[in-house]
């Protein structure tokens, strides 16, 4: 126990600094290595900012690991995880510095995830939704790439203002790392602290107004954590622990619900108006809040605090109900409270239309 | 003609009328249409006492509810009244919008009839919060979607519908002919001693979209001319600050709520000038009621009051305009101003008018006539045949509601 202490202040110190001195370095010279995000029409930023907050999350997070030994140990036990991640950050980099195309970015996300999932990595039961429990193997391949792309991508979909995916990272992977320590899945937990470690110290300088990004080489690698580990974690608490008492099973989901529903919200409504789901648009969460009138503290703050209250809610149901209906309740209230304020979005417009009508006609 | 045709009267907060337009709506058109068909009105329990709880009102059956009518029991107040009266009812006619989740499905499940009533445009009000104007806003667009009929007080409002939902709706203002011109008696001169010289007057529900703090600033600054204000000022902040603050003036008498239908025709109808402040609720039943007396109007800028008046009243939009007009304008031009008023009371807002109006809707609605659209059918005709007919000037019809 003492050990791991120290090792975690150990891991968490190091990130931290290694981290703080990245964006220190880096945002003085990211405009020679091209990483800036120019505004532009569908932006929601008015000066261009740099793009390296990704770069130094890894960063640290990777100094983070080399004090402690701990590489080594993330090598041998999940390289499977710790590949994925760094090819999807150089993916990620790339994509902010030359912009590939999506196809090939999708493309690696996909080989990314088959890898995890040839690992061992699978998600092997539907515990219950839609009456589907364990699965053939090609299923498990199937869902499991399918759900750790999904997730990587929504990730990427909500990085949308100052501070939102960063909160809700930290507010993810700390909930991670916890359930980690206590399925003791100790690697995975000092991976975890440290990220968090790292994230933290970018977040200070992503607050707004924000003075770095994290771009698709943050956003995309932290997914692609959050996924994996999520499953890895709900796995292992199917070998040791009853289903009535599973924490992983219900918190998982409940973590990564809000930004999976957001993006399935978005794709539903573009297709639903005919266009692409891929087309750009501002109807996201973090847009829906700004549209009414919210500041980027104010919506990020909001956001984070409905996904903790989403974990709050999953966790109080499960006793009293079974993880299909915990999904489809957590479903509803996620979808009541983007009518209610896409609602009153449409009922500030109507006021402003009858202002002009009452005037004198 | 079997039995007669029955209708349910929801969202009132009962008859006989103490309080509010539509009270004395459900009222009179009980007292006009009681012959021709079986009326049930739905009144709150709480609002009367064991004794006054009668059931029947002239030839309406009163069914009494253990809610109030307003405020956030009015949901559960009208949902219930309308799932009884669907078994007791042909045509429900429902005043308010708290009920309408329920339409939807009466429209589905049901072939009762469903004329709502929007009472103005509630989800502005200032006086409620987030989650209440979403649902009110919400409601409304139930109410119009799903109901047989809708009705607007006012064709400002009648235009705010057919641009929103795009359906037709109809229009059927309040009467007021159940005020009576009083002279005053020795004994009213004595209880009410302003009633010996010349007063402006104002009666209203204290609320600051009534703009009753720019009529109180105006006559603040007019010591030689008294008004008048009858209100609910204790119950609001808003109301006791401004009592506090204008009740020291000597031309400004400021007084409670006054109940007795004889003792509020006496002090409005020996007004002068009669000032109407609201700036939002289609046509205002006091504003009527004062046309209907032949007392000159002096009403704020609004398109709603406009309408209610045909352009012809007076019209302020700060305190300074009031100031003006009063200080400025001849009693002989006040007096032309009530008179025309007054025509325009006597032809359009009293019970017999209205309620025929009432008569007519139901006939429609149980002869299965759907909503109006908005856009006029010469729309639908293809362009080359209107320019075959040399009517190319039909194509695009200016809708009635974009005024020029």
């Amino acid at each position: 126990m003492n050990s791991m202490i120290y090792t975690i202040l150990q891991a968490m110190f190091a990130s931290m600094i290694a981290g703080g001195l990245a964006i220190a370095l880096l945002r003085k010279y990211s405009r020679y290595i091209g990483l800036i995000d120019k505004p532009g029409k569908r932006k929601v930023h008015q000066q261009p900012v740099p793009v390296v907050g990704g770069i130094a999350i890894i960063t640290g997070t990777i100094a983070g690991l080399l004090t402690t030994h701990h590489a080594n140990l993330l090598l041998q036990t999940l390289p499977a995880l710790a590949g994925g991640c760094l090819l999807l950050f150089v993916t990620g980099v790339s994509d902010d510095r030359f912009n590939i195309k999506p196809r090939y970015r999708l493309l690696l996300q996909l080989g990314c995830a088959a890898l995890v999932a040839a690992s061992g990595i699978r998600i092997t039961s539907l515990f219950g939704v839609l009456g589907i429990d364990e699965m053939n193997t090609i299923g498990q391949y199937i869902l499991t790439i399918v759900v750790i792309t999904g997730v990587t991508n929504a990730f990427n979909l909500i990085d949308g203002i100052d501070g939102l995916a960063g909160g809700l990272a930290i507010i993810n992977l700390s909930l991670l790392a916890v359930l980690s320590y206590w399925l003791q899945q100790y690697v995975l937990f000092v991976l975890l602290i440290t990220t968090c470690g790292a994230v933290f110290i970018f977040l200070r300088s992503n607050v707004h107004p924000a003075r770095i990004f994290m771009g698709d080489g943050g956003s995309l690698v932290l997914g692609f954590l959050m996924a994996v580990a999520g499953i890895l974690l709900v796995k292992e608490e199917q070998l040791y622990v009853r289903r009535e008492d599973a924490r992983a099973l219900v918190l998982v989901p409940a973590m990564l619900a809000l930004p999976v529903f957001d993006s399935l919200r978005v794709y539903a409504g573009r297709l639903l108006r005919g266009g692409s789901p891929f087309q750009a648009d501002k109807t996201h969460l973090h847009h829906l809040f700004l549209g009414l009138g919210f500041t980027h503290r104010k919506a990020t703050m909001t956001i984070c605090g409905i996904q903790v209250l989403l974990i709050l809610i999953a966790m109080l149901v499960f006793r009293m109900m079974d993880f299909q209906w915990t999904m489809v309740l957590m479903a509803s209230a996620y979808l009541l409270i983007c009518s209610f304020l896409k609602g009153y979005i449409s009922l500030q417009k109507w006021t402003q239309t009858i202002r002009k009508m009452e005037g004198v006609n | 003609m079997s039995r007669k045709k029955r209708i349910a009267i929801i969202g009132t907060a009962g008859i006989p009328a103490r309080y509010g337009g539509f009270e004395t709506l459900a009222e009179q058109l009980v007292r006009q249409l009681g012959d021709k068909y079986a009326i049930t009105v739905y009144c709150p329990g709480p609002k009367y006492t064991k004794e006054e709880r009668k059931t029947s009102f002239q030839s309406a059956r009163l069914k009494y509810l253990p809610l109030q009518a307003n405020g956030l029991q009015s949901i559960p107040y009208d949902s219930l009244s309308i799932l009884h009266a669907l078994f007791s009812a042909d045509v429900l006619l429902v005043l308010g919008v708290a009920g309408a989740w329920l339409l939807p499905f009466v429209k589905l499940f049901t072939r009762k009839k469903i004329i709502v009533s929007i009472d103005g445009i509630e989800w502005k009000r200032a006086k409620w919060n987030r989650l209440a104007k979403c649902y009110l806003w919400w409601a409304e667009k139930m109410a119009v979607k799903y109901s047989h009929a809708d009705i607007s007080d006012n064709e400002s409002i009648q235009d705010y519908t057919a641009v929103r939902y795009t359906s037709l709706s109809h229009i059927i203002e309040y009467g007021a002919d159940h005020t009576v011109q009083v002279t005053p008696t020795a004994k009213d001169k004595e209880e009410y001693p302003f009633l010996h010289k010349p007063y402006a007057f104002k009666v209203c529900r204290i609320e600051p979209e009534n703009n009753i703090h720019l009529v109180l600033e105006a006559f603040a600054t007019m010591p030689g001319y008294t008004l008048v204000m009858i209100g609910n000022w204790k119950n609001s902040e808003y109301g006791s600050s401004l009592y506090l603050q204008y009740s020291g003036y000597n031309n400004i008498i400021l007084m409670d709520p006054v109940y007795d239908q004889r003792k509020l025709d006496v002090i409005r109808g020996n007004a002068y000038l009669y000032v109407h402040g609201h700036s939002a609720g289609g046509t205002n039943p006091s504003l009527v009621e004062a046309m209907y007396l032949g007392l000159p109007v002096l009403a704020f800028d609004v398109s709603y009051n406009r309408t209610t008046t045909e352009g012809k009243a007076c019209y302020f939009k700060t305190a300074a305009d009031i100031a003006a007009i009063i200080g400025n304008t001849r009693l002989a031009v006040l007096r032309e101003n009530g008179f025309r008023m007054k025509e325009i009371a006597h032809r359009r807002y009293t019970w017999e008018v209205v309620a025929r109006k009432y008569d007519e809707l139901v006939q429609r609605v149980l002869n299965n006539k759907g909503k109006i659209p908005v856009t006029p059918s010469v729309a639908t005709i293809p362009a080359e045949q209107l320019i075959s007919y040399e009517l190319a000037h039909l194509q695009a019809p200016t809708p009635f509601y974009e005024k020029r």
